[in-house]
């Protein structure tokens, strides 16, 4: 097959409704059998199964991985990593959190790795931040985000929001998308990014905190 | 209770989660400091903001059929590594006495690609011809894989049919097809909106082959525009499992509806061959080993050329040839 690259594949971001606004993202009578089954399958070496396993959760790992990198190149990137780190893992996964927690849990591995890459080697780092125990800082760059005149329809508030999350430092940022874009729980954050329920809640607090004079601005619009 | 730690506790007390009398006091403080009364208000609305449904993005089309390659193509783990280990060791200090195993092994390589390389200098031959139609022995295009015309079915859709050789090792296979048009995914609504796949099992007590046949919709559009190419993976599994060939071939369908040919009703396939090669001003060749496949079959007479392919196309599968698209003027019917 030729190597097509990811954006000459892609679909218009915004072309159907129902993909839009307020579709639940955790798969569902797809019609598809149950990630048990899948799972053992998978671990017995059908390729198939796994197959069956990527279009369940080919949607939610790449919206994910989107509103983490903020761009369709990185984000194809992360969840093809996620998924074939997946693949390989695949024989020690044991049931005991459920597929969804697992595959989120690798694809911000694979993210964060990945940052962590570009911080070794920093030819594009524009949005790197240094994380302290803390606070955390970011550099003096120009705001990326879209003037509020620019912004007219839902689509654009998306786009603002997801800039706006842009400029949290990573783990920040990995727990307001899976809190307030994949709708994740507390508890299911904690099991994802193995951290205390503690820990995440008070990060998510400072996160909320750093995005308040962003959003403030936005919400007179809408 | 300072500023400082108010807002540490601007999640709780937007959520409720905090214990009456905490909530008392932090309402307090808010009911005494403007400044943090206005720097909660903006949280409240950055949450409700966050808290609104965010347009999703729509994942690559190709997107499965590219983790399934990356998964193919990553090395696999040794079953024996301890027995590899040894053979390393016990082979470094004679590395000279395999240099010419090693040469052997890469001649064997490039005699197997000049087999499979065959079919090209076949097709220069054939289409130098001046007949339209006309037999000789031809090799398939490329081991493995051959596909045939697409075909329409009632209605919309397009079907693509393959005859995939499976290696005995790899007893079924797992097959993703997807539709590019000028090296992009189709992504209008008439077209396939996900990779069409299907599974292959090899048939053991088969005894014509060890091929199999699958029809794989490709697209549910009337006609598809030309340049557009289909773009499929085949995945074995088996013992020599993880290893996949995944090719991209010409994807032009005979939507010749509405074109009479001349075709009579007991007339054999290779009359059928010839007027479809005149009226559509293409060449046919026919690989000789396929004669005794397709023998004389008469069949009813189709109404059109589109039909007639079709029937070609039903017919190659029933058995056991294969449709070759060269290129856009030149077909073959080979044998597998």
């Amino acid at each position: 097959m030729s190597d097509t690259t990811p954006a000459s594949l892609r679909a218009d971001s915004a072309s159907k409704a129902d993909d839009s606004a307020g579709a639940k993202k955790q798969p569902a009578g797809d019609g598809l059998p149950p990630d048990r089954l899948l799972i053992g399958r998978c671990q017995r070496g059908d390729v198939e199964a796994f197959n069956l396993l990527i279009q369940r959760y080919e949607r939610v790992v790449y919206n994910f991985a989107f509103r983490l990198s903020g761009n369709y190149d990185d984000a194809n990137d992360i969840a093809q990593d996620a998924f074939v780190r997946a693949y390989n893992a695949i024989g020690s996964f044991r049931g005991d959190a459920q597929f969804s927690t697992w595959i989120f849990r690798i694809t911000t591995n694979v993210y964060l790795d990945e940052k962590k890459k570009r911080k070794a080697h920093p030819q594009s780092s524009l949005d790197e931040y240094i994380e302290t125990e803390e606070s955390s800082m970011g550099r003096q760059v120009e705001d990326p985000s879209p003037t509020p005149e620019e912004i007219v329809t839902d689509n654009e508030r998306s786009q603002f929001i997801t800039k706006a999350i842009q400029s949290l430092p990573e783990f920040q940022r990995t727990m307001v998308v899976l809190y307030h874009v994949e709708h994740k729980s507390y508890e299911e954050i904690a099991d994802i990014m193995e951290l205390p329920i503690g820990t995440v809640k008070s990060r998510l607090n400072r996160a909320r905190l750093a995005l308040k004079e962003k959003l403030s601005a936005l919400k007179e619009l809408f | 209770m300072n500023c400082e730690r108010i807002q540490q506790l601007y999640t709780d007390v937007y959520e409720n989660t905090i214990s009456a009398a905490l909530k008392h006091e932090v309402d307090y403080h808010l009911s005494l400091c403007g400044e943090c009364r206005a720097d909660y208000a903006r949280f409240a609305d950055a949450m409700q903001l966050l808290d609104m449904p965010i347009t999703e993005v729509e994942v690559p089309l190709a997107f499965r059929a590219q983790v399934l390659a990356k998964i193919a193509e990553q090395p696999k783990p040794s079953r024996f590594p301890l027995l590899d280990a040894l053979k390393a060791a016990w082979s470094a200090p004679r590395a000279g006495a395999y240099k010419l195993a090693g040469a052997v092994m890469v001649a064997a390589t490039v005699m197997v690609v000049a087999v499979m390389d065959q079919p090209k200098s076949g097709t220069s031959t054939s289409t130098a011809t001046n007949s339209p139609f006309n037999r000789q022995s031809i090799a398939p295009s490329y081991a493995g894989v051959f596909h045939s015309l697409s075909a329409k079915e009632s209605g919309d859709k397009i079907f693509h049919n393959f005859t995939i050789q499976l290696p005995k090792a790899d007893p079924t296979a797992f097959v993703t097809a997807y539709v590019l048009q000028n090296g992009k995914a189709m992504t209008d609504d008439t077209a396939l909106t996900d990779p069409a796949s299907a599974t292959l099992a090899w048939r053991e007590n088969d005894p014509l082959s060890n091929s199999v046949q699958v029809n794989i919709p490709v697209a549910v559009v009337s006609s598809v525009p030309a340049g557009s190419t289909l773009a499929f993976l085949v995945q074995s599994t088996g013992v020599t499992a993880g290893t996949q060939s995944s090719k991209e071939v010409a994807f032009v369908p005979l939507d010749t509806s509405g074109q009479t040919v001349s075709i009579a009703a007991g007339d054999d396939i290779f009359t059928t061959l010839q007027a479809v090669a005149a009226s559509q001003n293409i060449n046919i060749i026919v690989d000789d080993r396929a004669i005794k496949s397709l023998a004389l079959q008469p069949y009813s007479a189709p109404a059109n050329v589109s039909g007639a392919t079709d029937l070609i196309t039903l017919l190659a599968a029933y058995r056991q040839v294969s449709v070759v698209k060269y290129d856009n003027s030149t077909y073959a019917i080979v044998a597998p």
